[in-house]
């Protein structure tokens, strides 16, 4: 539970290249990581967090995510119905948001992954699932540069997958 | 210098003219327009708009490679051919020798000259192309890199977190979404084969070894979501063929969605018959199969709610509520919100008598939730 004094105070994160962000306690910690981190470290040290999987541009943009989501609710623990449940709807700002060119936007997923961002995970991965949604397997490849590694025998083989019901 | 052409033109041909720039082409050209005005109508840029249409045209076939190119190109219609084509015919081996009178020479040089001055101007032209390709290609493999190295950064568990939103998204299509992400590379389909939970979408749209191999991927702890979609081309065979299929799967089935094909036509009895012969024949099925559903929270029958309690009257079937008690650990049965319909409110009034029995057997801790959903069609 965070305190009044929590949410006046001010946290310093260092990327992997030694860029500095400065940010409220509140905003860094949207990220379990940091959360945990602060939580060892304690809250009388000035120490700056160090975050080695993460570069200066995409923690700017993480943190750009995290400032705007600053007073969302914790997420809820999930459970299998949520599970069976989620659809790839994403809020007006987060899809506005995550409009980034592909590497920044698998950038951001590893670096929601890294910093245990659960929210911002979801919207980087429903956003792939978005692109893949739907498509073949060739065009899957083509979006992503994917080479089809099967051997000719192996993809006839599989390709006996695709048979569909008759009375469909 | 042949003595020919000083004597028509007073100019001398360059052989193989170093053209790297648009500058000196024009240039170039500029000497070859003026040294032919003797002779005739025959500048090389006469010729272009041929040229820039045949480029055209060659560009729009989509089988350009398989085209007759002199078909394609017109080159029949250049005046460099047809200049000559009167006297000797232009693509003879033998022209040389065939070429003998001094007026014939002449044009025969100045259509060469042309042909020269219009290679020139596509050498220059494709000189250009490749240059905007190669710089184009430096990008584009950069770009190829980075889209590769993206996708191919994720670590399996979020790959796999990918590929789960993208299968439940398409509901009934789920299972055939699965697939395609399994047939896209030799680790996309090590990721889904291990990922058991894309394969517990069970559609009526899948084939029986589809189905099979489905419920052998999702593993024996797999919960299921089962689509039963009536079209008028499934008849009882084939929901007998789908229930037979799934039989294994029934006792962890969590959700049962029941639609019928929207092209049916609405004022046609038998399309409110539509879900009712489902829910007859999946009902006559699951009887003959011996299934039973322990784990089913949620039937979502879509469909015209009011024909449907109607024709359950008529036909005296209330298959799912019989169906829906044999849930060993069902404690509660409740119509969701959308009972707005007093039809609806009816059969679930009736459906929670008959489930009745079931509950007061059952321990009342069991946090249970079956919701009956049904929607107006």
């Amino acid at each position: 539970m965070s305190t009044t004094e929590d949410k006046t105070r001010k946290v310093k994160l260092v990327t992997s290249d030694n860029e500095e962000f400065e940010v409220d306690w509140e905003v860094a910690t949207r990220s379990v990581l940091i959360k945990h981190m602060l939580e060892d470290i304690g809250e009388s040290e000035e120490q700056a967090i160090p975050l080695p999987n993460v570069t200066a541009n995409v923690l700017k943009k993480v943190l750009e995510w995290c400032e705007h989501h600053r007073k969302d609710p914790e997420p809820a623990p999930e459970s299998s119905d949520d599970n069976r449940k989620r659809t790839l709807e994403i809020g007006d700002w987060d899809a506005k948001f995550i409009q980034v060119d592909q590497e920044m936007l698998f950038e951001i997923i590893l670096a929601a992954n890294y910093l245990d961002i659960k929210a911002l995970l979801d919207v980087g991965c429903k956003t792939v699932a978005n692109m893949i949604k739907g498509k073949q397997p060739e065009e899957i490849r083509k979006m992503f540069n994917i080479v089809n590694d099967f051997t000719p025998e192996e993809e006839a083989q599989i390709k006996k997958e695709n048979e569909w019901a008759e009375d469909r | 210098m042949p003595s020919w052409l000083a004597r028509h033109d007073g100019f001398e041909a360059p052989v193989n003219p170093p053209f790297h720039r648009t500058t000196i082409t024009v240039a170039y050209l500029e000497v070859v327009r003026n040294s032919h005005t003797k002779i005739g109508h025959m500048s090389p840029e006469s010729e272009v708009s041929e040229v820039l249409l045949a480029l055209e045209k060659a560009a729009r076939a989509s089988n350009f490679h398989l085209l007759d190119l002199s078909e394609v190109f017109g080159t029949n219609k250049w005046s460099a051919v047809r200049n000559i084509e009167n006297d000797v015919y232009p693509f003879s081996d033998d022209l040389d020798n065939e070429i003998i009178d001094a007026d014939l020479t002449s044009r025969f040089m100045a259509s060469a000259f042309q042909i020269d001055a219009i290679v020139s101007m596509l050498n220059v032209l494709s000189s250009s192309a490749n240059h905007i390709q190669s710089k184009l290609k430096q990008t584009q493999e950069r770009i190829s890199a980075k889209l590769s190295k993206g996708i191919n950064r994720l670590p399996d568990e979020l790959i796999a977190a990918v590929f789960q939103f993208a299968v439940r998204d398409k509901g009934n299509e789920g299972g055939r979404q699965a697939i395609s992400l399994s047939q896209t590379s030799r680790r996309f389909r090590n990721i889904a084969l291990r990922t058991r939970s894309l394969w517990n979408i069970l559609s009526s749209s899948n084939s029986t070894s589809q189905l099979e191999t489905f419920i052998a991927r999702a593993g024996s702890n797999e919960e299921y979501n089962i689509f039963v979609h009536f079209t008028h081309r499934m008849f009882s065979s084939g929901i007998d063929r789908f229930t037979n299929a799934c039989r294994s799967s029934a006792p962890r089935w969590k959700t049962m969605t029941l639609t019928q094909d929207d092209k049916l036509c609405v004022s046609n009895a038998s399309v409110n018959g539509g879900l009712i012969v489902l829910l007859r024949g999946l009902s006559l099925s699951f009887v003959k199969h011996g299934l039973r559903f322990p784990m089913l929270e949620e039937l979502d029958i879509r469909g015209n709610t009011k024909a449907l309690y109607i024709a359950c009257i008529r036909e005296n079937l209330l298959p799912f509520a019989k169906i829906m008690s044999l849930g060993e650990k069902r404690n509660t049965f409740h119509a969701s919100s959308e009972q707005s319909d007093a039809a609806l409110k009816d059969f679930g009034d009736q459906a929670d008598g008959r489930l009745a029995g079931a509950q007061s057997s059952e321990s009342s801790e069991r946090p249970g939730n079956a919701r009956f959903l049904t929607r107006s069609g």
